[in-house]
């Protein structure tokens, strides 16, 4: 049988064992597609919106009463609870009720009025970080506006013209442009990653269980037989489905993410399919290693699902690599996800041009190797009998 | 004790006849320490898993974060603007470059995260009173890199534009604190009252352990319950044999949570505030609820890897269904409500109130009846599910 005979064959029996096994199905198609939906859906607003804070006003003046409701206006937070006491807006904190609590102390408008600084005091929790960020942002934010505000009237009750105020105030201005996601979305920012996961653990379970499953119910022997005794060609049959159907899913997750949420791709979204294709294959890689070495299933889908979960935290999407402690920082570079992630962040988001990429999808390529490092190992437990029905 | 690995025999094990509740205690000992698979899932994971977790995320800070310069202005101002920046402790002058073509160079390769473009002219548009301009370019593809980036320019910044202000102010006769005034008549004064660093791992830890114990306890019980299929385990009252299972569990992950809070927690610096007793109860009713959830799903599953792969990939739209590490605020509340059948999103929201913010058992109590109810209705779907199994197979 020639090679591609063989692969065929292999392939075919394959295709009909999905159709088969229900589990299988589950973990190729209807569990892929189903968390893609529910992240498309988790991270569809994108705008962390209308925290709840508890406002505590002593000063009950005009100006008090505007800061409250300029604050309220700002997009991030809701005065939801105004209390007489700090007392009692602890307790609204600490009930999770509120997030955080904007003291005005009685003296604010007064101060204002004498010349002296007046305080607004801002009480964040610090146990929901991305949350308080928010708050503190507008909260900040609208203090410094009305603060400018008042500095502009005062400088002009001096008989300083406007636009001479304006200087006085902001003697230097700060063009900010923000390159890839410039709203802040955090669905932009996190749902590809999250997304991408999902076919991360989903590769490596599947590719895990075509090749255990052989071993775990004894039939590696049919296996090979079906594809003339060529471990290549059997091997190649087998994984392509998994291969074809995850490279799917990825088009499925950028259709999502441009049609359904609203990105755009700036750079190459040939290079971007390219990239998740070699992503797919370096993590059936690593997962043909794991199921070789270890010849049991359970332990394979175990220590291959740890891996792959991991990926996560060491890609730096949500805890950026760098902040790390320097011992774990080189730990990011065993993941193929850390080099997609860049890859994607590059073609989809900033326009990155592609020689920048081009030594990340090498990376992605320097998995591969694992799979010939292994054969040896994998052609004796697919053969050698030993080594089957572990659970 | 079977290593880890190795094959597992399934129905060869030295388990005894008898109904007595020791005895099914140490029977279901016997069967979690004599799988492998079983051993490292149920009492292995949690460690291993937080260990990693807490090394990633320990350092908790993003600090020093790389930026680089282009100063087309070269002066006194413009180094006086750059020595701000290299002073703050968010961000780190990585890099003074000659034009924008490198500096993008930097940007691309991730060598820095923002950059700032001082233009000719600085100097003499502040001498001049004319209002100068900086340039800042932003990467917002990491908004926690992005966030340290700007907010330490801003400072700075603003910090430099309010001196000099006042130097103007002052130079034209007005007093120190007057003229503090009229730049700044209201002040922002931030606090944190707990995890006051703002700590990334001391906010996602606590998350993540809780949804450690549910997942593991899914996927373990799940495991053990095919095993459990071929052993002839005759128990006649399925609420005594509930019972003793239950207690095992809480035995086990409690000597697994004493080791987290105790001895990992301490070590990277992770809060731990509350009173014990309340995190016991919280804990206590949690390990309940999760486990009898895992032993009433465990007998759906007929083959041993089944739990796994089709468990796994629920820990993290679990994490992020409790509303915690991705605020609940910001995704559709009938997701969130969905996702409390769970009892880990009780669990995360009582015990992150109590163990980092110091709050009590009453101050959570809408989670703690949340947890209670759950624990009742899983308890008893597990007892039935027992007595259900315990008769098909005394028919058997």
């Amino acid at each position: 049988m020639s090679l591609v005979n063989s692969i065929l064959s292999s392939f075919k029996r394959e295709i009909l064992e999905v159709a088969r096994d229900r589990l299988y199905m589950a973990v190729l198609i209807v569990i892929p597609v189903a968390m893609v939906l529910f992240f498309a859906v988790m991270f569809y607003r994108g705008e962390i919106e209308d925290l709840p804070i508890a406002i505590v006003d002593h000063s009950h003046t005009q100006t008090s009463y505007k800061l409250v409701n300029m604050i309220d206006a700002t997009p991030g937070v809701a005065v939801t609870y105004n209390v007489q006491s700090t007392a009692d807006a602890y307790r609204l904190i600490l009930q999770g009720d509120a997030l955080a609590m904007l003291y005005i102390p009685d003296d604010f408008e007064a101060n204002i009025y004498r010349g002296i600084p007046a305080k607004v005091e801002c009480y964040l929790l610090g146990t929901n970080i991305s949350a308080d960020g928010v708050i503190e942002r507008d909260v900040q934010q609208t203090v410094m506006t009305l603060s400018a505000g008042i500095s502009l009237n005062k400088l002009q009750s001096e008989g300083i013209g406007y636009s001479e105020a304006l200087v006085e105030i902001t003697p230097i201005n700060i063009h900010s442009n923000i390159v890839a996601n410039p709203y802040l979305n955090y669905g932009y920012y996190l749902a590809p990653i999250f997304m991408f996961m999902a076919v991360v653990i989903l590769t490596v379970v599947c590719t895990t269980y075509a090749i255990g499953r052989e071993l775990r119910y004894a039939t590696a022997t049919k296996w090979l037989e079906a594809s003339g005794n060529s471990l290549a060609g059997a091997l190649m049959g087998k994984l392509l489905p998994i291969t074809i159907i995850m490279s799917l899913m990825t088009q499925f997750i950028l259709l999502i993410l441009i049609v359904f949420m609203g990105m755009n791709c700036a750079g190459s979204y040939l290079f971007l399919t390219v990239g998740c294709i070699l992503f797919i294959i370096a993590y059936q890689a690593v997962a043909i290693a794991i199921v070789s070495v270890t010849a049991n299933l359970r332990l394979a889908l175990s220590l291959g699902g740890g891996y792959a979960v991991m990926a996560f935290t060491f890609s730096g999407i949500t805890f950026p690599v760098s902040a790390m402690y320097e011992w774990t920082q080189p730990l990011s570079k065993l993941f193929p996800l850390s080099y997609f992630s860049d890859i994607f962040i590059d073609q989809m988001m900033i326009g990155t041009p592609l020689s920048y990429d081009i030594p990340k999808a090498i990376s992605l390529l320097l998995f591969l190797p694992l799979i010939a490092i292994s054969w040896r190992r994998l052609s004796r437990v697919v053969r050698d009998e030993t080594y089957w029905r572990r659970s | 004790m079977k290593l880890i690995g190795e094959e597992v025999d399934m129905n060869n094990i030295n388990i005894k006849q008898s109904d007595s509740f020791l005895n099914i205690i140490r029977n279901e000992f016997k069967l979690i320490f004599s799988d492998g698979g079983v051993l490292l899932i149920l009492v292995f994971a949690m460690l291993i898993y937080t260990m990693i977790y807490s090394s990633a995320y320990g350092n908790e800070v993003v600090e020093s974060v790389a930026i680089v310069v282009v100063d087309e202005d070269n002066s006194a101002e413009s180094r006086s603007v750059i020595n701000g920046l290299r002073a703050g402790q968010r961000t780190a002058v990585r890099y003074e470059v000659a034009n924008m073509t490198e500096a993008k160079e930097l940007f691309y390769t991730r060598g820095a995260h923002g950059i700032i473009f001082i233009p000719d002219g600085f100097e003499r548009d502040v001498l001049a009173g004319n209002q100068a301009n900086i340039g800042v370019i932003l990467d917002g593809s990491h908004l926690l890199l992005y966030r340290q980036v700007l907010e330490q320019v801003t400072e700075d910044v603003l910090s430099l534009g309010a001196s000099l202000e006042v130097m103007r102010l002052v130079a034209n006769g007005a007093d120190d604190l007057a003229a503090m005034d009229v730049v700044q008549p209201i002040i922002y004064d931030g606090h944190i009252l707990h995890n006051p660093s703002m700590g990334y791992g001391s906010f996602v830890m606590p998350s993540i352990v809780v949804v450690i114990i549910q997942q593991t306890l899914l996927i373990g019980l799940g495991m053990l319950g095919v095993r459990r299929k071929g052993l002839q385990l005759t128990t006649l009252n399925p609420i005594k044999s509930i019972v003793a299972k239950l207690l095992t569990y809480i035995i086990i992950y409690g000597i697994n949570l004493t080791v987290i809070l105790a001895i990992i927690w301490p070590i990277f610096g992770f809060p731990y505030e509350g009173a014990t007793i309340d995190v016991v109860i919280i804990f206590t009713l949690y390990i309940i609820a999760a486990a009898s959830l895992g032993l009433t799903l465990s007998h759906l599953f007929k083959r041993r890897e089944a739990p796994l792969m089709l468990l796994l990939w629920s820990s993290v739209p679990v994490l992020l269904l409790a509303g915690v590490s991705y605020p609940k605020e910001a995704f559709p509340e009938w997701l969130y409500l969905i996702g409390r059948v769970f009892p880990s999103s009780s669990a995360v929201n009582a015990y992150v109130n109590i163990g980092t913010a110091g709050a009590s058992l009453i101050d959570v109590s809408e989670d703690l009846i949340v947890l209670i109810a759950l624990t009742l209705v899983y308890l008893a779907l597990a007892i039935v599910a027992e007595h259900k199994a315990l008769h098909k197979s005394s028919m058997e």
